[in-house]
């Protein structure tokens, strides 16, 4: 009983002096328990939808309103004609389009044409809107686009693609830099011609190069698996791909300049990079159920940017400038973080 | 008359309250050598860190004529690229022309015997090789000044001589050297000795 509570003692003593202990003990269930207290609560918040009303009768103004004056939903405009549809997805951010047909009052059925490529949205607005026009006594039918035959893979390739870039580019690049230093290579390094600036591009290089080969695997996987037109996107795709892999680059980057060993960048990539990229991306949850204190920063994400623009540029055959704000806060992101960084490697990671 | 290549000028580094250098005033020329001995924990790598700019001082000023040529104590060979990719890859980041790269290497590897180990894995070579390698590195750039840290440590007498007859060869040829040591057959070949102090409280 004496060594067990000897080796007990030592063990409160190790974690007590092991900064990266303490972390892991008290900072992983507040952010566990902050990451479920905000995303589990599954709520529809502010969804856009169109109206195309083709009955001229104006029947329907009554659940329009009814729709608008809720929460959940928010009403972004009318299409006046049925090319416009796939338009208002693309350009206006709509996750379902209501079509009033002719023959509304003769016993036509509403259509509700539904975005696809988010599966779990689709699936919620879907439970909410069969209950208000159950009640609004219209038949009414409901329609998937851009994933009719609901395959699930759409929902969760982009964000599966997303872990594996950020996996690759980040937490092997911070590794590989960690290593280095560890082994003295770094050391070496900086007594040579080469600066932080060279010895950081010429690593992150490579890891882009790999990035780039599954870029154009998923490209390829993409065109098999949802009979992609091939060549459709794929400068957009590829762009992104290389945009997002040098944006986790240089965050994984930026925790190397933070930390000591391999360990402590391991955690800290877990902590500041993976869990809120996958918690609050769009991946598992929806954007609109998160709490509005979390919506803003969730939004600028570089896994809700990058999410957000491949289901646009592989689904729904976006043009590349639709993606232009979600590209420039990636290079934004991308330029601070690499500045931040080599002033932190000049002051911290190489003088220690 | 020969030039300076190292002054340094009321040197200090402090590690919170404990003062490893302190107040150190140094100056070596053109091919002179010195020994920095001390027990352990004296300052002496802390020196060598200040005197090849890793390691910022508290306080005073260190001059030193480029290019240095550095070898510390932990091995900075990777281990999974071979004897020659490593030798290319530091050749390569010092910008040494291919044809001198390899010409140079022709050299150190008939002078070390590092040619039969050319295309293995630095992690597949000893304790000794790896001493070597690095000493070949350190030397590649044709170094004004070579700071060596403990360079024979865990290597047999036949490496020791080795390198130091390619040390001596080197200050004959102008390059100031400054070697920590704790062997006295070493120290007495320098020209002259630095002996630390164990560190003070502040």
């Amino acid at each position: 009983m004496r060594r067990i509570l000897y080796i007990a003692k030592k063990e409160v003593l190790l974690i007590l002096r092991d900064r990266m202990s303490m972390i892991i003990l008290i900072l992983l269930p507040l952010i566990i328990t902050g990451i479920l207290g905000n995303v589990l609560r599954f709520r529809l918040q502010e969804v856009g939808f169109a109206v195309f009303d083709r009955s001229g009768t104006g029947q329907m103004i009554q659940i329009i309103s009814d729709l608008d004056a809720s929460e959940e939903f928010s009403f972004a405009g009318n299409i006046l004609s049925e090319e416009e549809t796939h338009n208002a997805f693309v350009y206006k951010d709509v996750k379902f389009v209501i079509y009033v047909p002719e023959d509304l009052v003769r016993g036509g059925v509403v259509q509700i044409f539904l975005d696809g490529s988010d599966l779990i949205m689709s699936e919620a607005i879907t439970q909410n809107l069969s209950a208000r026009f159950a009640g609004g006594g219209y038949p009414f039918e409901i329609s998937l686009m851009y994933n009719e035959e609901l395959k699930s893979e759409m929902e969760t390739l982009p964000g599966l693609v997303m872990i594996a870039l950020i996996i690759v580019s980040s937490i092997m690049l911070g590794l590989s830099i960690n290593r280095e230093r560890e082994r003295g290579t770094a050391r070496m390094l900086m007594l040579t011609p080469a600066g932080i600036n060279e010895i950081i591009s010429g690593k992150g290089l490579a890891y882009l190069a790999v990035s780039l080969i599954h870029g154009i695997s998923v490209y390829s996987l993409t065109i098999i698996m949802f009979g992609m037109e091939f060549g459709r996107g794929i400068f957009s795709f590829l762009l992104l791909t290389g945009l997002f892999s040098l944006n986790s680059m240089v965050i994984g980057v930026f925790i190397a300049s933070l930390v000591k060993t391999e360990l402590e960048l391991l955690i800290g990539c877990w902590f500041f990079l993976f869990i809120p990229n996958v918690f609050f991306s769009g991946f598992i949850f929806p954007l609109q159920s998160m709490s509005v204190v979390i919506q803003p920063l969730a939004s600028v994400m570089p896994g809700t940017l990058f999410i957000d623009s491949y289901r646009a540029i592989v689904f729904k055959e976006a043009p590349l400038f639709i993606n232009i704000t979600s590209f420039t806060l990636l290079v934004i992101q991308t330029i601070t973080f690499y500045f931040v960084s080599i002033i932190l490697f000049n002051r911290n990671f190489f003088r220690k | 008359m020969s030039q300076t290549v190292i002054r340094c000028v009321g040197l200090s580094k402090n590690y919170g309250h404990l003062r490893a250098v302190s107040d150190l005033n140094m100056e070596l020329r053109e091919g002179e050598t010195i020994s920095v001995t001390g027990s352990n924990g004296s300052g002496k790598t802390t020196l060598m860190k200040m005197l090849c700019g890793i390691l910022t001082p508290s306080s005073g000023e260190i001059f030193i004529e480029k290019p240095v040529g550095n070898m510390s104590q932990s091995s900075a060979l990777i281990p999974r690229l071979t004897t020659k990719e490593n030798y290319d890859f530091y050749g390569v980041v010092n910008s040494i022309k291919r044809g001198e790269r390899e010409r140079r290497f022709k050299e150190v590897a008939e002078q070390f015997g590092l040619d039969r180990f050319k295309n293995k894995r630095v992690e597949e070579l000893t304790a000794g090789w790896r001493q070597l390698l690095s000493f070949s590195v350190a030397i590649m750039g044709e170094p004004r000044v070579l700071l060596l840290d403990e360079p024979t440590a865990g290597v047999d007498t036949l490496t020791r001589q080795k390198i130091w007859e390619c040390i001596m060869k080197m200050a004959e040829s102008g390059c100031a050297v400054v070697v920590t040591s704790h062997y006295q057959t070493e120290v007495r070949l320098c020209g002259r000795n630095l002996h630390m102090e164990r560190p003070v409280q502040l």
